[in-house]
């Protein structure tokens, strides 16, 4: 059943059409949030605050577009307000060994150490830069969706994307060279 | 839903490292049973997303509100003393039931030329709720708030000086006005508060 | 950000107070001092907010909501610099709604008269307020209410003199405070609901003195 199809069903009553969309976008949703914020604590608080808004507001979503799309708004939209709540980010990640070990084992298992130089390169990004980079190519969002969930132009989207890509070659570089 | 475009850029971008990079970060999180159950438990709580009851809380840019304050329509009363008390046992709408209690009201009687004014906020999710405001010298440690019997709400009532206050909770830690009451129009510092009038005896 | 301070809050506080049937707060009454300023401001800037204190309350004005607007600034984690400016610019108002509504005005009516300075009432709305208000009930309710009403729609975007007009038709008939809430609700759910605010506020106040007329008229 398509998203559009199970928003109908919320809305004319059926709770088990809601836990259905959620368990369709809440991992994607948890994944950007997690990557965007640096920590799984805030990434919860914002990916639920994002679903229980879109799910009041859910009479307002237009079936034309996307559902993805108009919830991934909400949820950028979320993740923005905290970063700039909790400024203390980039240092939490940096010097949160144990928080990131914490997260990390809940996740698929992989090389630890490369995984903290990539998350630690990841927040070093500018929050634009990173937002664009998650949302192009982890979240696979084609440019047109990343413009109507972020409120950015293409051409400025893209040269995030660009911008970010360059920086992490940078910070990886001797990640990659060791690697290789 | 749209395909990932041919990014002309893409090869240039695109190298080992970052393919690496990608397909660490798209690993998936695990979702925690818990968490998720909470958040299915919390959308059952809230009125169905068609209910006329729901308005948009009022937010602002700079200091965001984190906790859901699940905003509802309702009327500041204003500050007389002849106001209507919060009965308990009142057959009505959900959406009224919720809106009653959205409301930071006086209630009835005096206590040595103050009213007692009931400061609500609907946070269901918050773990902490405190009230400031230019009563408590805005000490977000003067006035915490306790949760309402059904758990959605946080209450706390204060006697105050009759006279115009300004006011803002704490909700886990964050600035929020009450989205049930008047903004106050003075200088906020960027960050919004609300106005309570009590009515009294002309100080 | 200052508000990182506030952070680690009492829980233990809290959830006492869920055992207790009704939580009534302590105290909210006593009002601030200057010992009361938050420690948070710099030396220097506490003198000044301290003088400014004095200053105005050697003229007899309340200097109070100083000290509260400082701790407010503090707690939302505005520069020093800035909460000067905010003190100031209170005392200053404070001085002129005094001017205004002259020096029977209670404090909580020279604090309402301020807070319609600060949205842009001018003085000579607060006077024309403070004469009909005379005029009629000869000055035995407060003229707090009204003029925190006049605030607010005023902070709606309700055309000043419209605003104005409609404050004082209420005051002139003796309303009271009930309706000054009551207009200030109907009027915000009326721009909500996408109405003109000026067209709302003149259709309101309308119905508020039209019920007045209809409560005198029925013995």
């Amino acid at each position: 059943m398509s998203d559009a199809a199970l928003v109908r069903r919320v809305l004319d009553g059926d709770a088990r059409a809601f836990t259905l969309l959620v368990d369709r976008h809440l991992q994607p949703c948890l994944r950007f949030a997690t990557r965007m914020l640096g920590n799984r604590h805030d990434a919860e608080d914002v990916t639920q605050e994002a679903l229980l808004r879109a799910y009041r507001a859910l009479a307002k979503y237009d079936e034309a577009g996307s559902f993805r799309t108009w919830l991934f708004a909400i949820l950028v939209n979320r993740c923005r307000t905290s970063l700039l709540q909790r400024s203390r980010y980039v240092k939490r990640v940096v010097t949160d060994e144990d928080a990131m070990h914490g997260a990390t084992a809940l996740d698929e298992a992989s090389s630890t150490e490369l995984r903290i130089e990539i998350e630690r390169a990841v927040a070093l990004l500018d929050p634009d830069q990173r937002e664009a980079f998650l949302l192009k190519h982890v979240e696979q969002l084609g440019y047109d969706e990343m413009a109507a969930v972020t409120g950015a132009g293409v051409s400025a989207l893209k040269m995030r994307v660009k911008r970010a890509c360059e920086r992490l070659q940078e910070l990886l570089g001797e990640v990659n060279d060791v690697t290789s | 839903m749209s395909r990932p475009e041919i990014d002309p850029e893409r090869d240039t971008a695109e190298s080992a490292a970052i393919e690496r990079v990608i397909a660490e970060l798209r690993t998936p999180v695990a979702v925690r049973p818990e968490w998720r159950a909470e958040i299915l438990r919390g959308a059952a709580k809230l009125a169905s997303p068609d209910a006329p009851a729901s308005r948009g809380v009022r937010r602002w840019t700079l200091r965001p509100l984190t906790a859901i304050a699940a905003a509802l329509v309702c009327v500041v009363l204003g500050a007389t003393i002849a106001v209507v008390v919060l009965g308990p046992g009142r057959r009505s709408s959900s959406a009224e039931v919720l809106a009653n209690l959205t409301s930071t009201m006086p209630l009835p009687g005096e206590h040595g030329g103050q009213s007692t004014v009931r400061f609500v906020f609907v946070a269901p999710y918050a773990s902490r709720v405190s009230l400031v405001g230019d009563f408590n010298r805005w000490n977000p440690s003067a006035m915490p708030m306790r949760r309402s019997a059904d758990g959605r709400a946080w209450l706390l009532d204060v006697p105050l000086a009759p006279g115009r206050h300004v006011y803002s909770f704490i909700v886990d830690g964050d600035l929020a006005p009450d989205p049930a009451a008047p903004r106050a129009g003075d200088d906020d510092f960027g960050v919004p508060s609300s106005v309570v009038l009590v009515a009294g005896a002309k100080s | 950000m200052r508000l990182t301070v506030i952070r680690p809050l009492i829980v233990g506080a809290m959830l006492s107070g869920l055992a207790q049937a009704s939580a009534l707060a302590q105290g909210g009454a006593a009002p601030m001092t200057a010992a009361d300023l938050p420690s948070q401001l710099a030396a220097a800037t506490r003198q000044t907010i301290v003088r400014l204190g004095d200053s105005v309350r050697a003229v007899g004005l309340p200097d109070a909501p100083l000290y509260a607007k400082a701790a407010e600034g503090v707690l939302k984690g505005a520069t020093d610099a800035r909460i000067v400016s905010a003190v100031r610019t209170l005392a200053r108002e404070l001085g002129d709604a005094r001017a205004a509504l002259g020096s029977v005005a209670g404090d909580a009516e020279l604090v309402a008269g301020a807070s319609a300075l600060h949205v842009g009432a001018s003085p000579a709305m607060l006077r024309q307020l403070r004469d009909t208000h005379v005029a009629g009930s000869g000055g035995n309710t407060s003229l707090a209410t009204p003029l925190v009403a006049l605030a607010d729609l005023l902070a709606r975007r309700v055309p000043a003199s419209v605003a104005a007009a409609a404050i004082d038709s209420l005051v002139a008939r003796g309303a009271p405070s009930d309706d000054f809430a009551a207009l200030r609700a109907a009027v915000e759910r009326d721009i909500d609901a996408g109405r003109a605010p000026e067209a709302s506020v003149v259709q309101r106040t309308q119905g508020l003195l039209r019920n007045i007329e209809g409560r005198r008229r029925t013995p």
